[in-house]
């Protein structure tokens, strides 16, 4: 009996300062929150997902227009980030940028794989039931800004250009495949995607560098 | 690394920057593209200005939020998962000891015949100097490491597999080994390939076979295993 006593004793002491000291995840930056998620810490990716999900969701919805394959997307990019965790590498971009990139090369994957044939002719007629995102902080507002700042950019593209990045980024398309839509040689596809890439580098305000 | 000869260069060259940067190229010509970079300091600049429009272009979209059943789904299949800490361990033991069965017998031949004679540094050539090779006994490969980066250098390599590529890994004492780069060797078995990136803190730099377009962890059994 006094043996079980000093146990319990034990347990209560031992218990309270991991609950005073348990750690607000949500405070973390997302490079804390990848070293974290490196050692196995399930909360920390849950705190990744919920920070990046909506802007992953958002990309694949916009390239694929399924709400049932955007989602099927989504999900095995974030199991597949859990997954290689230890690749993340904080020097070639931001976490953001770094989801992101899985997502939009999954979706592509998809396509290839033919999982979506016909997929922008299907209306989806779930998208009444899409919730769009609120502004909830100061992160999203400014976020918001940068959405803007880029639309305009890409809206001030001329609409050959706008278009064969339309096709490539948001569509999933190969240059072989919007040269043959459009009834244009490869290299005209090509041409206008690297015009195109440039003239937005320089207006979302990256130096010129090595393109004309 | 290769990067400023001009030999390396094309008419074309450039040309596949965007399309590839864009997920544009077919597979093949985005393996061929990425076996390009390597070698062409041009292309490799490209790429590198490029890349960055495309993490902002997502920005642009409409934004949704996801469904509380999408998010239930994904949490549950990560718990569901072993924890990430304990998977370099398991992945490197399945990778160095039952991965080979995948490989075909002359690569696992040549790779262990490479790995044998990496084992067996013979050592610094010229300990210190800024330059340090490190080379196998036989001669077949050799990394050479200068100012924290590398370059390796084989010889009577076997061409990949159709459908596989050499992939060049580095390895941190004993985490997982992070994927560097892709490559191919001549019809006469060599390469010379850049390790991009910093090497300081590398304890190994390895090469297995991979399907095409790379892996992102080892998934057979390395044919190359290099000590810095």
């Amino acid at each position: 009996m006094i043996r079980i006593a000093a146990a319990s004793v034990s347990v209560c002491v031992l218990r309270q300062p991991r609950r005073l000291f348990s750690p607000d995840l949500r405070a973390f930056a997302d490079e804390e929150l990848m070293a974290l998620v490196h050692d196995g810490d399930a909360r920390a990716f849950e705190v990744i997902f919920d920070r990046h999900a909506g802007p992953a969701f958002s990309l694949a919805y916009r390239m694929c227009g399924r709400r049932a394959l955007a989602e099927e997307i989504v999900q095995e990019a974030f199991v597949s980030l859990w997954r290689s965790a230890a690749r993340y590498d904080r020097t070639r971009g931001s976490v953001r940028s770094w989801v992101l990139r899985v997502v939009h090369n999954r979706a592509i994957d998809a396509f290839r794989r033919e999982l979506s044939s016909a997929r922008h002719d299907v209306a989806d007629d779930w998208i009444s039931e899409l919730l769009p995102a609120r502004e909830r902080t100061e992160d999203e507002v400014e976020r918001r800004s940068d959405a803007q700042l880029v639309r305009s950019a890409l809206d001030g593209l001329p609409p050959d250009q706008r278009q064969v990045i339309e096709l490539a980024y948001f569509g999933g398309f190969s240059h072989a495949q919007i040269a043959e839509a459009l009834g244009l040689p490869a290299g005209t596809v090509k041409g206008r995607m690297r015009l195109a890439l440039s003239k937005l580098r320089i207006a979302l305000g990256e130096p010129a560098g090595v393109l004309p | 690394m290769t990067g400023s000869d001009p030999s390396a260069r094309s008419p074309g060259c450039g040309n596949d920057a965007a399309p590839y940067v864009l997920g544009a190229l077919e597979p093949a010509e985005a393996r061929a593209f990425a076996e390009h970079v390597q070698v062409c300091a041009v292309c490799r600049d490209e790429v590198a200005a490029l890349t960055p429009v495309l993490d902002v272009l997502p920005a642009s979209v409409p934004r949704y939020e996801v469904t509380s059943a999408l998010r239930r789904r994904v949490m549950h299949a990560v718990r569901s998962e072993p924890k990430a800490a304990r998977r370099p361990r398991r992945s490197l033991r399945w990778w160095t000891h039952d991965a080979a069965r995948m490989l075909p017998r002359p690569a696992v031949a040549i790779g262990l015949a490479i790995a044998v004679a990496f084992g067996v540094v013979v050592g610094t050539r010229s300990a210190g100097s800024p330059t340090r090779v490190i080379e196998a006994s036989v001669g077949w490969a050799q990394l050479r490491v200068a100012g924290g980066h590398g370059e390796l250098i084989v010889d009577h390599l076997s061409p990949a597999p159709p459908d596989r590529v050499y992939e060049l890994w580095l390895q941190r004492g004993s985490r997982i080994p992070a994927p560097s780069t892709l490559f191919a060797v001549t019809s006469r078995g060599t390469a010379v390939v850049g390790v991009p990136g910093d090497l300081s803190g590398v304890t190994r730099v390895l090469v297995t076979v991979e399907p095409a377009g790379g892996s992102r962890v080892p998934t057979s059994r390395a044919v190359i295993v290099a000590r810095t």
